[in-house]
């Protein structure tokens, strides 16, 4: 975490292979810091297979990967202190309050006063007074909003969002998309953020990468993929201009 | 340690809070409470046949009458269907929290949030082990606690010091007897991905423990070995319990805690019983053999576990 780095994610040849399926195909991905990266690709194409080997919950066949300076794999440890994650359907122990649960990662995460950092957090992503209800009573949006205070109550450098809106409805869609602009404005938060919602990438990202069936096929900061599909009438049509 | 801690904690907190295990745990609790009271029934019973019987001989002329054979009895007596309790209801219950503490974390989907802290699958694991010893360690202090107050408030039950360590030991044997079941839950948990399987698997091998076995090496009946009383008994002479004894004898989990527990607490109903020291001596072997069945599951499980972390497909099903 000390690492003075501005590359703050970077893959070499990453592969990941499940018997005969090769899910990711030597990815070489470069994220800088500060950046909300969008990382796009259809059903399949190896966008959260990316985002298990970079939470280090899945070891990748070959390749390699660093994170904050750290490698995924031999500094684990130092990769998890440095990482929050909300997975795209998060889960919680349903018969504990929001506090409980909450407290249980703070403390898992080292968090010395949880009581104070969790008030904190909540007022951070504006839910508050929810602390004291079981988890087992919210609705998925709630749920969702709980899960990036989980993810950023260590005030990790990065934050692995997968598909981070699916299931909720508008206005969970606004609220989340809102949290995530002011973690990055305000804490400073490199976001990586596997969705399939070209609208949200519009609204949210600086950076996008498209992966199909494995293999990073385009990477570009948001304004130049605008500059260079200036004829395209909307973000949709890019997308399948790249995949093409 | 404080990670190890902070999950063992987690882990207690949570099953206490589940319906089945409370449930069980409730049973459970209220069955060795029962326990008491249904020895002094059986003792009171029995007294007032004693006395009408004494009535009638006085009545008829009969004068050299015996004293009555139950007031010569320990007052620990009294506590020998715990034995059952534990046997039965506890060891279903330990498996019960085994199950629970693995499938919990797989069904809830809370794993791969845990695996993303900062802490190593082992300290997730060795915190889980802490807090399962911790909860059935809770349990068995509760019901030991309960049956000495029971003691002191029901008549003729009163426990002397002796009693009391007797039913200590009792209850320690007890916790690694039920530890070896919680493991057998964990076990299954882990190494088979349906849940209801991961369930059924133990308990058929709690039917072998409990019943098979000690059926093959004592030649009892399942309800001669529900009997407080007989479940110590002897094999019938022959040659097939002789070999059955030999060969199934050593791994007869069920038969040693029963026999040893009976000892313990008396449940021949002698008037004059061996010593605790002389009785853990005399089943050293049983109490190794326990310890080591409870050692193998949990090694089994941690293997098991190191493995679990690199299976990926489990993680996400």
């Amino acid at each position: 975490m000390d690492k003075n780095i501005e590359i703050i994610i970077e893959t070499k040849s990453l592969t990941k292979k499940y018997k005969d399926v090769t899910a990711l195909d030597n990815l070489d991905l470069q994220v800088m810091q500060g950046e909300i990266f969008g990382f796009l690709g259809h059903n399949g194409a190896g966008k959260t297979t990316t985002v298990n080997i970079l939470t280090t919950l899945l070891a990748p066949t070959s390749g390699s990967a660093e994170i904050c300076g750290f490698d995924i794999i031999k500094e684990s440890i130092e990769v998890k202190k440095c990482i929050g994650y909300l997975p795209e359907n998060v889960k919680f122990y349903d018969n504990l309050t929001a506090f409980e649960n909450l407290e249980y990662f703070a403390k898992l995460s080292g968090i010395r006063n949880p009581r104070e950092k969790i008030a904190e957090v909540l007022e951070f992503i504006e839910f508050t007074g929810i602390e004291n209800k079981k988890l087992g009573e919210f609705s998925k949006g709630m749920r969702q909003r709980i899960g990036i205070a989980q993810a950023i109550i260590h005030e990790p450098n990065v934050l692995f969002l997968d598909e981070p809106t699916s299931g909720l409805d508008p206005m969970g869609i606004k609220k989340l998309r809102e949290v995530i602009l002011k973690l990055n404005r305000e804490k400073h938060m490199t976001i990586f953020m596997n969705t399939h919602l070209l609208s949200e990438v519009a609204k949210v990202c600086t950076t996008i990468g498209v992966l199909n069936h494995g293999k990073l096929i385009y990477k570009e900061t948001l304004e130049n993929v605008l500059k260079r599909f200036s004829n395209e009438n909307s973000l949709e049509d890019i997308y399948f201009a790249i995949e093409e | 340690m404080s990670s190890i801690l902070t999950i063992a904690m987690q882990e207690v907190k949570v099953l206490f809070r589940e319906r089945v295990f409370f449930l069980l745990l409730s049973i459970f609790i209220i069955m060795t409470l029962a326990s008491s009271f249904i020895g002094l029934i059986a003792t009171a019973t029995t007294t007032s046949i004693y006395n009408a019987s004494v009535g009638f001989l006085q009545h008829n002329g009969v004068n050299n009458i015996p004293s009555n054979p139950l007031n010569a009895l320990p007052a620990l007596t009294n506590f020998r269907n715990v034995i059952v309790y534990i046997f039965l209801i506890g060891s279903l219950l330990a498996i019960v929290i085994g199950h629970r503490s693995f499938i919990r974390e797989r069904k809830s989907g809370v794993l791969p949030l845990l695996l993303t802290r900062p802490i190593s699958p082992k300290t997730l694991f060795m915190g889980k082990i802490l807090g399962i010893c911790m909860a059935l360690f809770s349990i068995i202090g509760i019901t030991f606690v309960i049956s000495v107050i029971s003691s002191l408030l029901l008549p003729f039950q009163h426990l002397v010091f002796d009693d009391i360590l007797r039913l200590f030991i009792f209850y320690v044997l007890s916790f690694f007897y039920l530890l070896f079941f919680t493991f057998l839950g964990l076990l299954f948990a882990i190494r088979t991905k349906s849940e209801s399987l991961a369930l059924f698997i133990p308990v058929c091998i709690w039917v072998g423990i409990s019943f098979v076995l000690p059926e093959l090496v004592s030649g009892q009946t399942p309800t001669a070995l529900l009997n407080p009383v007989t479940m110590d008994q002897t094999a019938p002479a022959g040659t097939f319990f002789a070999l059955m004894s030999q060969y199934l004898g050593p791994i007869s989990l069920g038969w040693h805690y029963t026999s040893f527990s009976s000892q313990l607490l008396n449940n021949s109903l002698q008037i004059s019983y061996a010593s605790i020291g002389s009785i853990i001596l005399a089943n050293s072997g049983k109490i190794f053999t326990l310890l080591v069945a409870a050692g193998i599951c949990l090694g089994l499980c941690f293997y098991l576990i190191r493995a679990y972390s690199i299976q990926e497909e489990n993680i996400y099903e």
